[in-house]
């Protein structure tokens, strides 16, 4: 399938307006289906391979070097990519409201959660944030 | 084919219906000025808690209907190669500079996460989940999922750990006396994934830059790493 990467020469700018929308909205849509195809070319050599690693790192990773090569993303990939990766919350829904099923299991351990999710957090952060404030010091 | 059709049109009512929970919720976290205790994904699974309730159907039943919604958070993980393809040039210049912190960071907050627990004679499956707790979503219940924790556990854990760290990052760079922007960036990124990198470009470009860099890295080296030593 080819888009055409430049609209028309056509004169009414409400028709040409409406061209470029069109344009833009297929070229993420492909977008969008360049990286199924990656997640699922990835899934398929997992399964084959019958390897326990997530399959959408391999895809990250067939993806990056892609990119290395091409040196540039394509504009199908940006225009696909960036409503995909600021919603994304919206694909953990499903998996999330499986919580029901372990809420039993959270009130069990109040205070070892409490303990791991926040005071551990904070402590990484600290930890991390003063090393990497010495280690990055006036660097530009 | 009428069974089929009733598949098919419970899983667009489904997967609209979780569509329109979160646009809702999107909109009151803007409207808090993106509070990170406002978090969309937390009013969104109330929500879709609330209407599978409602409507008495099983919580089973639901995650097939909007299979379709589940399956694209595939796809939009690999699509994190293109922030780190922007930020490669950074990483290559800046070296070891960069990578020891996330290293550290992202060793560090499992580690910790994980003695935590550890003392609370927890079922292992619960320790399995607490050591993805600082991946990006996506990454972390998939990796959870492989070396037998549970995926939507992971999940809830990262986003709490993400709301943690957005909320007292602030007050941590002030204690740790980190006035750069690019190590703020590092710290919220390796520590509190995607929800820190939302707070980050709340600080600066460069900020979250560096955070994205670190989401990235950080989720990529755990999500080898963790099934190696567990899988």
């Amino acid at each position: 399938m080819t888009i055409p990467s430049k609209i028309p020469n056509i004169s009414s700018p409400f028709i040409r307006k409406v061209l470029s929308k069109i344009l833009v909205l297929a070229q993420g849509v492909l977008g969008i289906a360049m990286l199924v195809g990656i997640f699922l070319f990835s899934q398929f050599v997992i399964y084959q391979l019958e390897l326990s690693f997530p399959p959408a790192l391999m895809g990250i990773g067939i993806l990056l070097v892609g990119l290395i090569l091409i040196r540039r993303v394509p504009k199908p990939l940006i225009l696909g990519a960036t409503p995909i990766l600021q919603h994304m919350v919206v694909f953990f829904i499903p998996a999330i409201v499986g919580i029901v099923s372990y809420v039993d299991l959270m009130i069990a351990f109040p205070v070892a959660l409490v303990l791991s999710i926040v005071v551990s957090t904070i402590a990484s952060l600290f930890i991390t944030s003063w090393l990497s404030a010495k280690l990055l010091k006036g660097q530009q | 084919m009428f069974a089929l059709n009733g598949i098919f049109v419970m899983s667009i009512a489904w997967i609209s219906l979780s569509v329109g929970a979160y646009l809702i919720s999107l909109f009151a976290y803007q409207k808090a000025k993106n509070h990170p205790a406002m978090h969309p994904l937390i009013g969104s699974t109330v929500i879709v808690i609330a209407s599978v309730h409602f409507w008495g159907i099983e919580f089973e039943a639901y995650q097939q209907y909007a299979w379709l919604l589940a399956f694209m958070l595939g796809p939009a993980t690999v699509a994190l190669a293109i922030p780190l393809y922007n930020q490669l040039r950074v990483l290559v210049r800046l070296g070891w500079r960069v990578v020891l912190p996330i290293c550290v960071g992202g060793t560090l907050a499992p580690l910790l996460a994980w003695i935590s627990i550890y003392f609370f004679d927890t079922p292992i499956n619960l320790q399995m989940t607490m050591l993805v707790k600082s991946i990006t979503t996506p990454l972390a219940m998939s990796t959870a999922q492989a070396i037998g924790g549970v995926a939507s556990l992971a999940a809830v854990f990262v986003i709490l750990t993400g709301i943690v760290g957005a909320i007292f990052g602030p007050l941590v760079f002030r204690l740790s006396g980190n006035h750069s922007h690019m190590a703020q960036g590092i710290a919220l990124g390796s520590v509190a994934h995607a929800i820190g990198t939302s707070k980050a470009i709340t600080i600066s470009e460069s900020c979250a830059a560096f955070a994205t860099l670190a989401v990235c890295l950080n989720g990529i080296i755990t999500a080898i790493v963790l099934p190696l030593l567990f899988g």
